[in-house]
């Protein structure tokens, strides 16, 4: 540099050298050497760092999911529950809603309507043969019944469309697709004494417009009128009461009333019914 | 630099062997303490280390090792109370004269123990410049920068950089006049 003398340059440099003491050239080198090896340990020490959270947030992802999945499934799972499950639980009720949803159709084809009347003859001729399998009824429930009640089980998840077969006829091929089969078969005696008492439930709705019911049947008759209760407005039963009562059917008149009065409690029973 | 960022050791080793001597100098001269000197001379060194895994070459290694010398070595003389004074009135240049060392006189070992007293007689002289003026012309003597390099470092003007240069020569030589 031409601002400074050479030849003062070269006496400085001469004079000049002096260095930093040995301990602190090992501090800094040492300190180099630890830098260099630092990179390795910074990575796998990052990756240490973000396992735990890690963790943390992919067992958050899965419990969320399964807490999705199991409350998109838990619906199905639940209807499948009742279905299967309440009939065992309730052996002294009717065998089934589904069954007998179907019943009022046929009790309303039956009964005193206009169309009734028009299918007197065949009504009639059905009336008669469901009275004499009520009458086998009872003995029904002899175990030999017993694989037709298990085809019979079964369709009480199938929707049904028609009063159900009357005797122990084959089961349909639909209805061996339900798994509840061999809970079925465990009961099978007191399943079928229940079929029996659908089968004479169903006789006793379609004699409600003709025959008088009998014995047997009067307490499986209160199920289907229930399930009436349910599906009509009190306004109907009452007319239809009070119809019976006018075709001198006391007895079914007043077993109906008291199921009435279960299902509507509050209401004001007409005078004319109650007399 | 480089090589020693992307994990070569040896590289840092080559690279403090040649300038730890100018910068520990650096600092020795312009504290006049050894003890200070150690001080911030480590803490450069250490700087240079902790940002060389950031280290990008947008200067000549030099110029950007003297500038954290340099910012450090301002800080050290704020902690201390100190401002560095530019004693040079603005315009005014310095002396340009060619230094002429004393000729050699007599037998080696009189000529050699007159070389070291005149060592010790220049580094006296250099202690007594100011702090810019000293600095600049270590900065030119250590570091072997340019003007444009040192002035960048200082923050000042090339023109101001080579006045304190030319008044630092002139002064060193005034004060070894005694000596011819």
């Amino acid at each position: 540099m031409s601002e400074i003398d050479p030849k003062l340059s070269r006496l400085y440099r001469e004079a000049s050298t002096e260095g930093p003491p040995a301990a602190l050239d090992a501090a800094i080198l040492a300190a180099a050497r630890k830098q260099v090896a630092k990179p390795q340990r910074r990575a796998r020490s990052s990756w240490v760092r973000w396992m735990a959270p890690a963790s943390a947030l992919a067992t958050l992802v899965v419990a969320v999911s399964i807490a999705f999945l199991v409350e998109r499934e838990q619906p199905g799972t639940i209807d499948e529950t009742v279905i299967r499950e309440v009939p065992p639980q309730r052996p002294s009720a009717p065998p089934a809603s589904t069954t007998e949803s179907a019943k009022p159709k046929a009790a309303d084809r039956a009964g005193p309507s206009g169309a009734a009347k028009m299918e007197a003859p065949a009504a009639a001729d059905r009336a008669t043969r469901e009275a004499a399998s009520r009458k086998e009824a009872p003995a029904a429930a002899a175990p030999a019944q017993a694989p037709a009640t298990s085809v019979q089980v079964p369709q009480l998840g199938a929707p049904a469309q028609a009063p159900a077969p009357r005797s122990a006829e084959p089961a349909p091929p639909a209805a061996q697709a339900f798994p509840a089969e061999s809970r079925a078969k465990a009961t099978a005696p007191e399943r079928a004494a229940r079929k029996a008492t659908t089968e004479s439930n169903v006789a006793g709705d379609s004699a409600l417009g003709g025959a008088a019911p009998a014995a047997p049947a009067t307490a499986g008759k209160l199920a289907p009128l229930r399930q009436q209760a349910i599906q009509r407005s009190p306004e109907a039963w009452l007319g239809e009461i009070s119809r019976l009562k006018h075709d001198g059917r006391d007895q079914e008149a007043a077993e109906q009333l008291a199921e009435f009065r279960k299902a509507y409690p509050a209401y004001a029973v007409p005078e004319n019914i109650l007399k | 630099m480089l090589a020693y960022r992307d994990g070569d050791g040896a590289a840092f080793e080559v690279l403090y062997g040649r300038w730890r001597g100018p910068l520990y100098r650096y600092f020795l001269r312009q504290c006049g303490h050894a003890g200070q000197a150690d001080e911030l001379f480590q803490d450069v060194f250490m700087r240079v280390i902790g940002a060389a895994a950031g280290y990008e070459p947008t200067a000549k290694f030099t110029t950007w090792l003297f500038r954290i010398a340099h910012n450090r070595l301002i800080d050290h003389w704020r902690k201390m109370g100190r401002e560095p004074a530019d004693p040079l009135p603005s315009g005014e240049d310095g002396e340009d004269c060619e230094f002429d060392p004393p000729a050699p006189e007599g037998s080696a070992p009189d000529r050699q123990a007159e070389q070291r007293e005149l060592g010790v007689a220049l580094m006296a002289a250099l202690n007594e410049l100011p702090e810019v003026q000293r600095e600049a012309f270590l900065l030119a003597e250590e570091g072997g920068l340019t003007l444009e390099q040192i002035a960048s470092i200082s923050g000042v003007g090339r023109e101001t950089i080579k006045s304190r240069l030319r008044y630092a020569t002139a002064k060193l030589r005034n004060k070894l006049e005694s000596w011819r």
